[in-house]
């Protein structure tokens, strides 16, 4: 069992080290499949962890399956390659997935991760205040305001040297004010083309 | 604006200004959604928000459109030795401005005062349809599908090296 144990520490001591994998989400599920050659087993079942979960922790609730593994002749060394499926339990979206081991005590899923994550907001340097407006569409409420000024903008363009190039730039500003740049006419048109 | 006009500011810009003032939002099919000189100018494609062409925008919006429709001896770099068509193509030109700022200025209107939104935030149909939803109808947060990592781990584990992060 010590390889067991220390291949997991490898596992557990990459994701707690991976960004995207710590920015993933508060609570997140786990499975870990094991990969030799061309079959795909289960290593490690679904279980519920968070960034702060300790490699004990994780171990305590994995270490009895792999127990199992070793019965049925799977050898750690023969293991090429280790698959980790991660769900962001915080969002509503997975709030049906199987958890059968958890680190967490009174963790519900669903609406209550999505209060926990929103009562951690200004405590918790994973579920940042800008996560929650990545990972959700927020209601808007916007009021009655100035609407921004714009400017409307046209090019026109005209064959040259089978290219097109643009000959004229016609501007609308806000004060009704009306601009055009066009190619310089007056002298020779193939210099002003050669300057665009 | 999409492809070349958008080419054609960016090249520009790009010569005018130090690369770092300008930035740009580019679809999967390398169009052009935004352009940005100081955080301050923004270009955006009015194509983008409202697939119509311009006459029909107009109509829309009840605003008068084109002069004429489009002359293809304004082609030709032979114009500019033709003052009257040369007159003519000037004033074709500026009208295309004018016409597209009435009809977005109606849009302005409608849009700010039925449902609170400043057409000048948005980029996109999808994206004018998503404010207004969030803006009027929408009462709790939706989260979105960022759901899921595949992560692929290689063999030597202790010292191990991470082949795949993959959102999905």
């Amino acid at each position: 069992m010590l390889n067991h144990k220390e291949v997991l520490r490898g596992i557990y001591n990459t994701l707690m080290n991976d960004e995207t994998f710590i920015n993933f989400g508060k609570y997140k599920v786990i499975i870990v499949s094991a990969i030799v050659g061309e079959d795909e087993f289960n290593y490690n079942h679904n279980i519920l962890i968070t960034n702060n979960t300790t490699f004990e922790q994780y171990y305590n609730k994995v270490k009895d399956i792999l127990t199992t593994h070793l019965k049925h002749g799977y050898q750690i060394d023969n293991v090429q390659r280790f698959k980790v499926l991660v769900w962001n339990m915080d969002s509503l979206a997975n709030k049906n997935i199987k958890i059968t081991s958890s680190t967490i005590k009174n963790y519900k899923p669903g609406n209550q991760s999505v209060k926990t994550q929103i009562r951690n907001i200004y405590t918790s340097r994973v579920v940042s205040k800008n996560n929650i407006s990545l990972n959700n569409f927020t209601p808007l409420n916007d009021k009655i305001f100035t609407p921004s000024y714009f400017a409307t903008m046209d090019i026109e363009t005209m064959v040259f040297n089978g290219k097109q190039i643009p000959v004229a730039i016609s501007i609308q500003l806000p004060n009704k004010d009306c601009k055009i740049f066009i190619l310089d006419s007056i002298n020779n048109i193939e210099l002003s083309i050669n300057k665009l | 604006m999409g492809s070349f006009e958008g080419l054609y500011i960016y090249k520009y810009l790009s010569n005018y200004a130090q690369p770092e003032n300008i930035s740009t939002i580019i679809d999967d099919k390398n169009k052009f959604i935004q352009i940005s000189l100081n955080n301050n100018i923004f270009w955006k494609d009015s194509f983008r928000i409202f697939p119509v062409s311009l006459n029909d925008l107009c109509k829309i919006f009840g605003v008068d459109g084109k002069l004429s429709s489009y002359n293809i001896k304004f082609n030709n770099l032979n114009l500019f030795n033709n003052p009257e068509l040369l007159k003519e193509f000037i004033n074709y030109s500026i009208q295309d401005s004018t016409a597209l700022y009435q009809a977005l200025e109606q849009t302005q209107k409608i849009y700010m005062i039925d449902y609170q939104v400043d057409i000048t935030t948005i980029y996109s149909t999808s994206t004018l349809s998503l404010k207004i939803y969030r803006n009027k109808f929408q009462e709790i947060n939706i989260p979105t599908l960022k759901v899921i990592l595949i992560i692929l781990l290689e063999k030597d584990i202790l010292g191990v090296e991470q082949i795949i992060i993959k959102p999905i």
